[in-house]
């Protein structure tokens, strides 16, 4: 503590960072603590909504497309648990719009840290992420029992590498929305609207849906890899398609990512030389 | 020696037409057409280390794109910027982390915090050591009065004390330079004098170098030596404070409300050019009549409730430059 | 003083004319969402040996109209509660005209235009790609339309007793995205009333639910004859008396909440 101290050696490494300001987001968010929990509970109750439906069809017929109750309530909290990890990570990618036209671009470009890592440190959605979290591990751990999955290490390491990708597929679609926005205004609900749709189409098992409707959550959004071919996977299921898929999942998600990640960078750059 | 120099900046925005009807909405999306917008043109000047410079233009002449291109949110579209001998665009993450910025109407502070949250977590980005911290808190104590409402929720402070807290927030890491774009917007007297006197303070004792915008004139007669003013994004004059008093001309006007009806008789040396019953706008030059001679006239006269003195306004001194510059050519 | 409503009622209109954009996405958004519920009750029909009461085209044709209109019935509570928090609302009180008559006729507006621009189109191709059950009888198509206007007048009297709730609690999400949940599962959209578990139908006949999209259906497919209709109609109007008596009792109430704390 001595003036030895070279000046501009403190600098917080970026994983620290991100938790000061993640501790800053819940602070501010549990600062009207009735409130914040009452939301958590009704983002909960909205997404249950969703789930209890299929469940009562279910309990009307034996199966659908050969997929049982469980088994579709299975292939739902994929979903859940992506969609939950992704927020928290990727909130200021969601709201990029305002985060333009309200001019806080600028505020994050004159701070000497990274524009994506401020995007994603400083905008958290952990409303979200508690509702979605806590249907996608409540249905999990149910579903899971009920199909009679045995957890072995290979099976346990499956499911996490593929969270990851799921993760990273959503993610990837949220920056390159953000990207589109930079590009055509705000065009980009377009995008969201095919983004939302997906979401809707990856709660069932693929082999329901006619082709057109496949293409779109195997070739636009590619959510039958964040859900889909994985629980299939996990339930010994192929219905029909090439039983690799399941592990090009893992590919898929840093690889978008990746093509993502340069997007940015160029958009950035574009943000720059256009101004908006 | 100059730590910021600018060498015949431009900066072009292309702004996507809007079309109409779906076909032309689905245009948009695909093949989106372009308007350009010259917002700043060939503009140079250099500031030496230290020195506190005005920079100043009606609403719309390219401040704000000047000072965007100046921090690295922008890079020219051509032309050269180059500030403490690094490149702002190019080298940003290096050199924002030594400049200090102030947006006037945004505020950095996290609204549903206390103002110390936000401090905080700006001394883990900037990495400040926290003997600096320490230090630099006791003094926005000091002179901003800080300490009263440190420990407040952003949002519960007055617009005065927000941008208190905002530029103590911008100079938390010891800049060597700061930009403040629009620090006194929409304050009250003596909430722009506070932060008026707070700035010349960091720029006397710590040579700060500082660069200022605003479109109030007093601003600058205030506290600083030096005045850029541009319009239409172009400069239109760069020098002393004293020398733009002199080119935005010596006529004043003295307004004059009275507590009773009252008709005013000429007054010599001033032309009456506005009178009803409760008010008077006397027209004088500064140079052959003293503001107080005149004042203490229409004191002794008439039952006086109100006295202005109306400063030209920044719109009308870029007039006077403007046609002061085409006479001369 | 009838103009007036009109008026607002033909902005609203425009207004959302004026994103024509969004219309496209509002179109695919409703499009997409009959195909997915569709494939699902044609992927669960086939599953089963025996036969259901309800035949697989009367379930379409529920997915095809209750899915598409919920799609169009959706009131903007949040702009009413926001004018309550910000206290713009006193100027609407100042205004000569009833307030909850405004908040209708936007309604009104913007149920219309999503009905006629948006839901139309999509129906029309979901019923070219899914097909349809006939009405059950001529006179039924008329009641059909006229207990779907009663759908929508519920669905109204509820949004505005959320609005008003923000007279007392700053925010109304939570309130809103509850109220909102209980639609989708209880209101006949998205489990039609004939898969309902018997526990889950005894709450649903006692609620302002079932006078939701489960009414209409049950007469364009012709579930209910004869004097139920009438019985299911006036069902429907008694809810839309007793939501709006208790909306306007809200409303009083947080009037006078208002004038003493100063908008």
């Amino acid at each position: 503590m001595k003036k030895s101290t070279p000046e501009r050696t403190c600098s917080m490494n970026p994983v620290a960072l991100y938790f000061a300001y993640g501790s800053l987001s819940l602070k501010a968010l549990f600062a009207f603590r009735i409130d914040a929990v009452l939301r958590t509970l009704a983002v909960f109750v909205r997404e249950f909504a969703s789930v209890i439906v299929v469940y009562l069809i279910l309990q009307r017929f034996p199966d659908l497309g050969g997929w049982n109750m469980n088994e579709v309530l299975f292939l739902f909290s994929f979903l859940f648990l992506t969609y939950a990890i992704m927020i928290a990570l990727f909130t200021g990618f969601r709201d990029f719009d305002m985060i333009v036209n309200s001019g806080k671009l600028d505020l994050l470009l004159i701070r000497p840290r990274g524009t994506m890592f401020q995007l994603m440190a400083y905008n958290s959605d952990y409303l979200a992420t508690l509702g979605h979290g806590a249907v996608g591990i409540t249905l999990l751990v149910w579903s899971a029992q009920a199909v009679g999955i045995v957890w072995n290490p290979a099976r346990v390491a499956f499911l996490l590498l593929t969270l990851v990708s799921g993760v990273l597929i959503q993610g990837a679609i949220f920056v390159a929305f953000s990207c589109l926005s930079l590009w055509f205004g705000k065009s980009g609900n377009v995008f969201r609207a095919l983004y939302r749709n997906s979401r809707k189409i990856a709660g069932y098992p693929l082999s329901i849906f006619p082709d057109a409707v496949r293409s779109i959550v195997l070739y636009i959004m590619p959510f039958a890899f964040v859900n889909y071919f994985p629980a299939a996977w996990l339930l010994g299921k192929t219905d029909g398609f090439w039983p690799g898929l399941p592990f090009l999942s893992w590919l898929i998600g840093p690889l978008l990512f990746a093509l993502a990640y340069v997007l940015w960078r160029f958009s950035l750059l574009r943000y720059s030389s256009t101004g908006h | 020696m100059a730590i910021l120099e600018l060498t015949e900046a431009c900066k072009t925005y292309r702004i996507v037409q809007r079309q109409d009807g779906i076909s032309g909405a689905l245009k948009n999306l695909f093949v989106p057409r372009y308007r350009d917008i010259q917002a700043v043109k060939r503009i140079s000047f250099a500031i030496e280390a230290g020195e506190m410079v005005g920079f100043i233009g009606p609403n719309g002449a390219g401040k704000s794109t000047t000072i965007k291109l100046l921090t690295g949110v922008l890079v020219p579209t051509s032309g050269r910027v180059q500030v403490l001998g690094l490149s702002p665009f190019k080298d940003r993450k290096r050199y924002v982390g030594r400049i200090g910025v102030v947006f006037g109407q945004r505020t950095q502070l996290w609204w549903d915090l206390p103002v110390s949250d936000t401090f905080d977590l700006l001394r883990k980005i900037y990495g400040v050591p926290p003997q600096t911290y320490r230090r630099n808190l006791e003094l926005f104590d000091d002179i901003l009065g800080l300490a009263d409402f440190r420990h407040q929720l952003a949002r519960q402070l007055s617009l005065g004390q927000r941008m208190r807290a905002d530029i103590a927030a911008a100079l938390l890491h010891d800049p060597e330079l700061v930009f403040l774009d629009e620090p006194t917007i929409g304050l009250d007297i003596v909430a722009k004098d506070k932060i008026r006197g707070f700035m010349q303070h960091i720029n006397a004792e710590r040579g700060v170098t500082m660069l200022l915008t605003s479109h109030d004139m007093q601003d600058m007669e205030r506290t600083c030596q030096r005045v850029i003013v541009i319009d239409k994004g172009a400069l239109l004059y760069d020098g002393s404070v004293s020398g733009l008093a002199s080119l935005s001309g010596s006529r004043r006007s003295l307004i004059v409300d009275f507590n009773v009806h009252t008709r005013c008789e000429p007054i010599s040396g001033t032309e009456l050019i506005q009178e009803n019953a409760l008010r008077a706008r006397f027209s004088f030059d500064r140079g052959s009549m003293q503001v107080h001679e005149l004042v203490s006239q229409v004191a002794k006269k008439y039952d006086i409730a109100d006295m202005t003195i109306e400063e030209p306004s920044i719109e009308s001194v870029v007039k006077t430059i403007f046609s002061a510059q085409q006479a001369r050519l | 003083m009838k103009g007036a409503y009109i008026e607002i009622a033909r902005k609203t209109l425009l207004e959302g004319l004026a994103f024509r954009v969004n219309t496209l996405i509002g179109i695919l958004d409703t499009v997409i969402l009959i195909a997915v519920n569709v494939a699902i009750w044609k992927a669960v029909y086939a599953s089963t040996g025996t036969l259901q009461t309800v035949s697989l085209e009367d379930t379409i044709t529920n997915t095809l109209f209750a899915i598409g209109i919920s799609q169009a019935f959706w009131m903007d509570e949040y702009s009413i509660a926001h004018k309550i928090r910000t206290g713009a609302i006193t100027n609407d009180i100042l205004r000569p005209m009833h307030f909850g008559g405004m908040i209708l006729a936007a309604d009104i507006g913007r149920a219309g235009y999503r009905l006629l621009v948006e839901f139309l189109p999509a129906f029309v191709i979901c019923a070219l790609l899914f097909g349809l059950s006939a009405p059950a009888s001529a006179l039924a198509l008329p009641l059909f339309v006229l207990s779907m206007a009663m759908s929508f007048l519920v669905l109204h009297s509820i949004g505005l007793i959320m609005s008003y709730i923000s007279f007392w609690y700053f925010n109304i999400f939570s309130f809103v995205t509850i109220k909102n949940a209980a639609v989708l599962v209880l209101s006949g959209a998205y489990i039609p009333y004939w898969f309902m578990p018997d526990w889950m139908m005894a709450f649903v006949r006692a609620s302002p639910f079932q006078a939701i999209y489960s009414a209409p259906m049950s007469i364009w497919l012709g579930h209910v004859n004869g004097s139920s209709v009438l019985y299911g109609l006036a069902k429907q109007a008694l809810w839309i008396v007793a939501l709006q008596l208790c909306a306007q009792a809200l409303w009083v109430l947080g009037r006078r909440k208002l004038a003493v704390n100063g908008g």
